[in-house]
């Protein structure tokens, strides 16, 4: 073998080896995005940064807008996104994400109504409640009224403070009711100064959040 | 003859690229997995796939893993796997059998202790990350007192380490000046550990007790 020859040979080894450190750097500079669903929405997906202490979008048009379940191909980076339901009772969800090493699911599951619709239901529905909390502790229920009411998600379930009337031996206590079959059951017996998610394992920790911050 | 010898290296080196091409294709977006076994010879599945090999390359997500030796305990767990993650796995060693095999085999016994080791520094880490705000306890003033403890009512799976938060206040103003220090000295969302207040007289509590 001539000296030429090798020198050829060996540049297309080189040239081997440089496309695959090109493509594969190219592969690896992306990232999938499982997108899953059981109902209609439209997302959208934007470039996000850094803002203080919260993620904000980083440019005012998405880099993708998707309407139906799936995986996605996207550039590794920050992103926020926001999807919602064709139907105006529903509200927006928001979000952001740091894609890298693994992928990123986003679940569209049920919505939840806007905070309206749901105002506008309670109306209807707190006097079934009262009666259920009533029910369960008749004679507890003589020291503390019931205040901060609201329902959450797709209204069925309820949240509560019980407002002590002797301030300064009870505690005001918070409460959650779950709508089943049509009626009102207690969620979190007893109330509690604060309702925890480790005790609660079967309620959506947003809710007992919300309830404990109310 | 030197014509022929840098054929063979070209070839060689040409198949050890495309070796290596191949590892990373079949490797892409996939995770480092590292199985810890004792004793040693334990036969190890992945959802029910026999593995031979200490290191694997799983995508990431959540996978069943199950270890099993002869007279031993079989040793199963559910994990989520994601990049450099360390799985232990130690069948329990139950049985006349087990505790021979152990006592003739110095090696593996060494082996059980390492990994046994390994386990409990694993569960230190797991909680230190979790409960990070423990080394700010307790929190001490004339009103209340917060430290922590054993969970009351929290459901917890078996062998899970986890801690509940114990308040201790007289009044219903300390209760409340004990709820604002463990979200603003421990940092912590209240709703995600389980507050007991010891002293609360809740009329409502007696229902579950």
């Amino acid at each position: 073998m001539n000296r030429r020859r090798f020198i050829i040979i060996f540049s297309c080894l080189l040239f081997i080896v440089i496309v695959y450190s090109v493509i594969s750097a190219y592969l690896n500079s992306f990232q999938y995005l499982v997108v899953s669903s059981n109902t209609q929405f439209s997302l959208k997906i934007y470039p996000a940064e850094h803002d203080a202490d919260t993620i904000k979008k980083s440019q005012t048009s998405p880099v993708k807008s998707l309407d139906k379940p799936g995986k996605y191909r996207l550039k590794k980076g920050l992103y926020f996104y926001t999807y919602k339901s064709p139907n105006k009772e529903f509200k927006p969800v928001d979000g952001n994400f740091d894609l890298q090493a693994k992928k990123y699911f986003i679940n569209i599951k049920d919505f939840a109504y806007t905070d309206q619709k749901l105002s506008d239901l309670l109306v209807t529905e707190q006097s079934d409640i009262n009666k259920a909390i009533m029910n369960k502790y008749s004679q507890q229920m003589n020291s503390y009224e019931i205040k901060n009411s609201k329902l959450y998600h797709k209204g069925d379930w309820y949240g509560a403070t019980l407002y002590s009337k002797d301030r300064e031996n009870l505690d005001d206590l918070k409460i959650i009711l779950k709508k089943e079959n049509n009626a009102w059951v207690v969620a979190t017996n007893p109330p509690d100064i604060v309702l925890s998610s480790p005790v609660y394992t079967n309620i959506p920790f947003d809710i007992l959040s919300q309830v404990n911050n109310n | 003859m030197r014509k022929k010898i840098i054929y063979i290296l070209v070839v060689l080196v040409s198949l050890y690229l495309l070796y290596l091409g191949i590892i990373a294709i079949s490797r892409h977006s996939k995770a480092k997995v590292e199985l810890f076994v004792a004793p040693s010879k334990s036969t190890v599945e992945i959802n029910g796939k026999k593995i031979t090999s200490s290191t694997v390359y799983l995508k990431p997500g959540e996978y069943t893993f199950k270890a099993s030796f002869d007279g031993f305990d079989d040793y199963i767990t559910k994990e989520k796997v994601s990049q450099n993650t360390e799985i232990i796995l130690t069948p329990s060693a139950n049985s006349y059998k087990a505790t021979k095999y152990l006592l003739n085999n110095p090696d593996e016994q060494r082996l059980f202790n390492d990994v046994g080791g390994k386990a409990v520094n694993q569960a230190i880490t797991t909680s230190e990350k979790k409960y990070g705000f423990l080394s700010k306890l307790p929190i001490e003033n004339r009103y209340f007192t917060v430290n922590s403890g054993a969970p009351v009512f929290a459901k917890t799976k078996p062998g899970e380490f986890s801690i509940a938060l114990y308040v201790d206040a007289d009044s219903t103003g300390g209760r409340i000046e004990a709820l604002k220090s463990i979200k603003s000295e421990l940092g912590i969302d209240p709703t995600s550990v389980e507050i007991y207040f010891r002293n609360s007289p809740n009329s409502f509590r007696e229902r579950v007790e």
